[in-house]
């Protein structure tokens, strides 16, 4: 279970990794506009009004490219024989997790319980939060911390194999890479929205 | 072929091509009883590792950690002893999973698929075992 939910990269052979990542991410993509989400960039997931299946398809297509495209970069410039194709199936399966944080949107929860927060964003009102708002808006922090983690554990688990990484400097360059995939997913999607 | 022997009692065990092996227990040099076990099976892997730990060689000295080499080599027939001092070939000082890998390496005529599909490991995994393998024989040569 541990290797399936952690570190499937090291088991699964990439045309079995690469069937779960398509249709994990078509499905992801579906549910995000299901539930009117919104990855504005690799690490953000935002509520709206007006989800679309084509913006949400295009956005997780670019997020994907993008992490594929700086993984694949550093891992090239760490170990020379990495192929494509194994970054390319782990940053679609390490990414699935992410969609599941789309479900906190279910009846635009999330978008209400924001803007509730948000009416209490001023000085005079911070320490006057609501239990009904304090506490529903810590467990979706922690759900996001706890996904977050995992998506990351998984991503670094995936490139370790692929670019068959060890020591600090493997962390490092993955960190950047990372960094540089949302910096770049945001501006994309961004022009492309 | 491994062969264990107890007073009168003795199980040879052979292990055929690596796809089964065939236990044979003698009494007073009668065989009494025969088995054969499949490799699918996990009491193979489980008589295949026992062996393995049991007959490990030890490559460094368990008092100074400093490469052991052969001092004395003899004729299992005629008992011939040889005395000198020959130094462990490097793929002997390899773990004997590393050993292993490499004679499924062989078998499997270098193709690091076919060994990953027999290992149910992916590609990759099974080719970062392989390059840090060679890594290691390149330390022990050097």
């Amino acid at each position: 279970m541990k290797t399936l939910l952690f570190k499937p990269f090291e088991k699964y052979s990439e045309q079995k990794l690469l069937i779960v990542g398509i249709i994990g991410t078509l499905t992801g993509a579906f549910l995000t506009y299901l539930f009117n989400c919104k990855f504005s960039r690799a690490l953000k997931i935002i509520p709206i009004d007006d989800a679309s299946i084509g913006q949400s398809v295009i956005n997780s297509i670019v997020i994907v490219v993008c992490l594929t495209l700086f993984l694949f970069i550093v891992a090239k410039y760490i170990y020379k024989k990495t192929r494509l194709i194994d970054i390319f199936v782990t940053a679609m399966v390490a990414y699935i997790p992410l969609y599941i944080l789309t479900l906190l949107n279910i009846n635009n929860n999330l978008k209400v319980l924001t803007e509730d927060a948000i009416k209490h964003a001023s000085l005079e009102l911070a320490n006057q939060v609501p239990l009904n708002i304090h506490i529903p808006l810590l467990l979706v922090r922690l759900l996001n911390f706890a996904i977050l983690a995992w998506f990351i554990t998984l991503l670094y688990n995936g490139f370790k194999t692929a670019a068959n990484a060890k020591g600090t400097k493997a962390i490092v360059v993955f960190a950047i890479a990372l960094l540089l995939a949302d910096v770049v997913s945001k501006i994309v999607i961004h022009l492309l929205n | 072929m491994v062969a264990y022997q107890c007073y009168l009692y003795s199980i040879t065990i052979y292990n055929l091509q690596n796809t089964y092996l065939s236990l044979v227990l003698n009494f007073q040099s009668k065989c009494i009883f025969a088995l054969e076990i499949s490799s699918e099976s996990t009491i193979y892997r489980h008589i295949i590792e026992t062996l393995h730990q049991m007959k490990k060689l030890p490559v460094n000295c368990p008092s100074c950690e400093s490469p052991l080499v052969a001092s004395q080599l003899s004729c299992s027939d005629c008992e011939t002893v040889i005395s000198g001092s020959y130094s462990l070939p490097v793929l002997l000082q390899l773990s004997n999973e590393d050993q292993d890998f490499i004679f499924e390496f062989i078998l499997t005529s270098g193709s690091l698929k076919k060994m990953a599909a027999k290992m149910e490991k992916s590609y990759p995994t099974v080719r970062n075992k392989l390059d840090d393998i060679l890594e290691k024989i390149n330390n022990l040569k050097n």
